[in-house]
């Protein structure tokens, strides 16, 4: 079985400061980690390696996207493929990541990450299941797969069994890390003996509207600042509060 | 000059940090009050490789040099100064011993699964009349056909409950002194099943102010036997070993007081960010605002001494004034800091629910372990004056 | 000027040493290895008149002086720093309250039990550090009464107390009450888990409408911040006496280890930097005696004694965690072993830093001072 992880990278929260009152994020330091999703997926395809599984890694971004498939790579990955890509929404991603699957020609399965740390839109797996006209499985918190199908337990009302046959697309849950931590000898390979390997997106079979957003991004916002409510001792000044607001009569 | 970390140390030191915060930092409460080390951390550390990032690859190490070395004692000091002790008296010197001294078929037979953390290591030096005067040593080496005898006591071994391999230096010439007749030597103290190998003696653990989860310990040894193929070095210049080690070993002590340094930084920031007296934060009183300054330069300084020390070690370049330089002023500095960090936070800084309470009591002894701070500014001067041609004795 | 003691100093210097060596020193590991005052010594200490020190002769106390009274510290400190706390806590917030801003109604009640059992003053709060402006715990006025409501924290003798005189906010201002622990609603929390002091009661302490009268009042309503001022000024004295006493301990302590400890066929008290050590610690420990001696004069003299007591705290707190400190360096690796005395002294004098306020705030304060006549606002 051939999985293909899709990874990537968000910026350290712990080097970000959030100003309510100035409605500002400030990047106190910026430094890329691999998204907890991400390495969810790493995690749920490192399971599969026992059964035989074959774990490519993808991730399309800057050059600093290396580092974090060097991690994948650390954390179980067979092989890792960058596309080189400034820019794009996830609509733009998730064509190249087809695409990409359509070059690899045999991927039985997908597994991307549910909701990462910055953006949260989820959009990733249903897009590319849509681009590959896969069915998809979204926000699992466990998963198993051999040559029948996949099984996973989802997070819908409360928690759900689903199965799928292969080719899927699964997102897995940030809360389903075990916390498998990188491997310190794969990871020093991962930097001297192996090489990711960088794609282009001329390499891929892509037309210019497949590489055209969808959105974009005019500005960034705080949710309005929600009203606590108030207390009130007892009923009785309840009562003449709301007789006061003419509630109540 | 390049002042940047290669890119496999920062994604080194982001595997680091990601252990130290999730695996780590959950247990030393625990550890601390219950003074016993936490050996399932131990036991991932190991199974991640960090029990011998130094060392070559070939000997089952992670190949990261000094500089990874120090990164890991960097992020490990962050969390947990018992955790780092216990980690870099196996690596440092319990290890660095077998390594700087060992021929090829001593490297091959022990590192590997010293590297792997299958064995734990200690180094054996210090004896109850022998401390900072390391050459008074008495622990007896006496040879008796293809091995030799050891009889005898050590003190204040950090990991002597629980390891398996140690170094030791013992006399084997009493007539020579310390130049000349002491011999450096690998021995296993445990066994595969653990129980301590004949003639060893692990004593009761020590019971300290601090680093309460780093297991302390008189040792003895009474007709031990080891065999003469597992000398360190050569016969009669195990002092040479023994202080090559030490000196190295100072470079990554600094780096572990580094980030005790960083540490104490932080939760100053935090926490005076967030305390407010006299209607308003901690952080808008000058006299708060000149503490973290002074921690925050201290703690930049010492950052570029460790690294560039670091990177002398790494390109074979003269270190051990800088090494010593190391210790000397990161001791002092993660104990100024966190100080500081303790005081911020008034009457609550005395208390043992609190975290940086543990750092203050666990800090103190980088001032004189691994050399007091004394000895490293007597080496130091030594250093110093033997460049002006004048040559000085402690 | 005549620097010597009289006469009767001497007896009591010699009387306090005799007592803390004879009954303090034997006590003192195991009351901070088992985190418990030791109560077996406070009950010879009784006997002694120490827990009525400072308390003048008509009402019943030992009216020592104030330099005879820090001698008393300085003695016990030197073998057993929570001790000395404990006691400094007693008599100097408690019992000095009484004594200075207590009718005779509260005196004749309250002093003759704080003769024979603890007392303790509950100010500090979980907001309300070093401003005590914040303080929350409440007594309100309920017809003749008042009904206190609160939470005090890091109450020195707490769990030992007869008498507890709380900080707490009226309708008329901060006011000062004497509460029996006893009391419905009055509940003592556990130990705080402390670095060292660990033979001092610390605890926290509640107050769920506990019923107080008038009487039980000290001072009027809105007297409270300065009632508090001046058992503050008084325990500084304290606390450099009891200072002094730690850093002579901790210097004790090293001299011995010095002299037997050898190293490089030599006694490293013959080590050039070990010998620095001990000479500055000589400078420190004879500035400070003078400090202290010159506030408790201050007193003798019916002076305003609080500033130079603040000085004597402040540089007290440095002299004992200097010599702790170097002290500890001197032991090597067995200072920090627990089976040496030394730890624990480096622990206890940590608690300098925050016990009767913090550096911070005493640096302001005296800034305060040196702009006192200029107009302008000197603000923590």
């Amino acid at each position: 079985m051939k999985v293909l992880v899709c990874v990537k990278q968000v910026l350290d929260p712990t080097g970000l400061t959030v100003n309510r009152k100035a409605e500002k994020v400030f990047i106190n330091r910026e430094d890329f980690i691999l998204d907890t999703a991400s390495k969810a997926a790493l995690e749920a395809a490192n399971d599969l390696k026992r059964a035989g599984a074959a774990v490519i890694a993808i991730s399309v971004g800057p050059e600093r996207v290396e580092d974090g498939l060097r991690e994948a790579l650390a954390r179980g990955a067979d092989r890792a493929i960058w596309i080189r890509s400034e820019g794009g929404d996830a609509l733009v991603i998730a064509n190249l990541i087809a695409a990409a699957a359509r070059k690899l020609s045999d991927i039985d399965l997908i597994i991307a990450g549910h909701q990462s740390l910055d953006s949260g839109a989820g959009e990733l797996a249903p897009r590319l299941a849509e681009a590959l006209d896969w069915p998809q499985i979204l926000g699992a918190a466990q998963i198993d797969a051999g040559e029948q199908g996949v099984t996973a337990i989802v997070q819908a009302d409360g928690f759900v069994q689903v199965e799928a046959a292969l080719p899927v697309v699964v997102s897995m849950l940030g809360a389903a890390y075990r916390g498998s931590l990188a491997n310190g000898w794969r990871l020093m390979d991962a930097y001297k003996q192996w090489d990711v390997e960088a794609w282009s997106t001329s390499e891929l079979d892509l037309n210019e509207d497949d590489l055209r957003p969808l959105t974009i991004k005019k500005e960034d916002a705080f949710p309005p600042e929600r009203q606590l409510g108030m207390s009130v001792r007892d009923v009785k000044e309840l009562v003449v509060m709301l007789k006061r607001e003419k509630v109540i009569a | 000059m390049d002042f940047e970390l290669s890119r496999e140390h920062q994604a080194l030191r982001r595997l680091i940090r990601e252990f130290a915060e999730e695996e780590l930092r959950p247990a030393t409460r625990c550890a601390d009050r219950s003074a016993q080390p936490p050996l399932d951390v131990v036991k991932k550390a190991a199974e991640i490789g960090l029990f011998g990032v130094p060392f070559p690859r070939e000997y089952g190490g992670l190949g990261a040099g000094e500089t990874g070395y120090c990164i890991l004692m960097e992020e490990i000091g962050r969390v947990d100064t018992s955790f780092a002790t216990i980690i870099g008296a196996h690596i440092g010197i319990g290890t660095m011993a077998i390594y700087l001294g060992g021929n090829k078929q001593i490297r091959e037979k022990y590192l590997p699964d010293l590297c792997s953390g299958k064995k734990i290591a200690a180094f054996a030096l210090t004896e109850p009349q022998a401390g900072s005067d390391a050459a008074s040593i008495k622990l007896r080496a006496t040879k008796e056909g293809d091995s030799y005898i050891l009889d005898g006591e050590k003190m204040w071994i950090t990991n002597g409950p629980m390891a398996s391999t140690m170094s030791i230096l013992a006399v084997t010439d009493p007539a020579l002194g310390a130049r000349g007749g002491a011999t450096a030597f690998v021995i296993e103290t445990r066994n595969g099943d653990g129980a301590p190998t004949e003639g060893f003696t692990p004593g009761k653990h020590e019971h300290k102010m601090g680093l309460h989860g780093s297991p302390t310990a008189a040792i003895s040894f009474d007709n031990f036997r080891v065999p003469a193929e597992n000398v360190l070095g050569q016969v009669g210049l195990g002092f040479v070993v023994f202080m090559q080690t030490l000196d190295i070993g100072r470079v990554t002590l600094g780096a572990a007081t580094l980030g005790g340094a960083e540490a104490s930084l932080q939760q100053t920031l935090e926490w005076a960010a967030l305390r407010e007296q006299f209607g308003k934060p901690l952080a808008l009183t000058q006299s708060i605002q000149f503490m973290v300054a002074d921690m925050a330069a201290e703690t930049e300084a010492l950052r570029s001494l460790v690294y560039r020390t670091a990177w002398l070690v790494d390109n074979q370049k003269p270190f051990i004034k800088e090494a010593g330089m190391c210790k000397l002023l990161g001791s002092e500095i993660a104990s100024r800091c966190v100080d500081r960090a303790v005081q911020v936070m008034g009457a609550l800084g005395y208390s043992r629910d609190v975290h940086m309470e543990r750092g203050f009591r666990d800090a103190r002894i980088a001032e004189i372990f691994e050399g007091t701070n004394e000895i490293q500014r007597i080496l130091i001067a030594e250093q110093l004056f033997r460049e002006v041609g004048v040559r000085i004795r402690p | 000027m005549d620097f010597s003691l009289t006469e009767e100093q001497i007896m009591f210097r010699d009387l306090f040493r005799d007592f803390a060596q004879k009954e303090v020193t034997k006590v003192a590991k195991h009351t901070d290895e088992m985190e418990e005052p030791p109560v077996a010594l406070l009950k010879k200490a009784v006997a002694q008149g120490f827990l009525a020190a400072t308390v003048p002769e008509d009402l019943g106390g030992a009216a020592l002086d104030l330099l005879s009274y820090s001698l008393l510290l300085e003695e016990i400190a030197r073998e057993c720093m929570s001790t000395a706390i404990t006691l400094a806590v007693h008599n100097s917030l408690v019992n000095a309250t009484l004594v200075k801003y207590g009718n005779a109604e509260q005196q004749e009640k309250w002093l003759p039990i704080l003769a024979e059992n603890l007392g303790a003053f509950a100010a500090t709060e979980p907001d309300a550090g070093s401003d005590t402006s914040r303080i929350a715990t409440r007594a309100k006025r309920t017809g003749a009464s008042y009904s206190l409501n609160g939470v005090k924290v890091w109450v020195s003798n707490g769990a030992l107390a007869k008498a507890v005189l709380v900080l707490a906010q009226t309708d008329g201002g901060p006011a000062i009450f004497i509460v029996n622990p006893a009391a419905p609603g009055v509940k003592i929390g556990l130990r705080e888990p402390t670095t060292g002091l660990r033979g001092v009661a610390i605890n926290t302490v509640y107050f769920d409408f506990v019923e107080l009268a008038e009487a039980d009042r000290i001072g009027a309503e809105g007297d409270g911040l300065i009632i508090a001022q001046a058992a503050n000024a008084h325990l500084q004295l304290a606390l450099a006496a009891a200072a002094l006493g730690l850093a002579e301990g901790a210097v004790a302590l090293g001299r011995g280890f010095a002299i037997d400890r050898k190293q490089f066929g030599v006694s490293i008290a013959t080590k050039q930097a070990l010998g620095n050590y001990f000479a500055d610690c000589e400078i420190e420990q004879e500035a400070l005696r003078h400090l202290i001696e010159y506030a408790a004069w201050l007193a003798s003299e019916g002076k305003d004694f609080a500033a130079a007591a603040l000085k004597a705290k402040m540089f007290g707190a440095k002299v004992a965690r200097t010599a702790a400190n170097l002290m500890l360096q001197v032991h090597g690796g067995y200072g920090f072993s627990d089976e040496y005395a030394i730890s624990r002294l480096y622990r206890d004098a940590k608690a300098l830093d925050f016990l009767g306020g913090t550096p911070q705030i005493g640096r302001v304060v005296i800034a305060q001072q040196v702009f006192a006549d200029s107009g302008l606002a000197i603000r923590p």
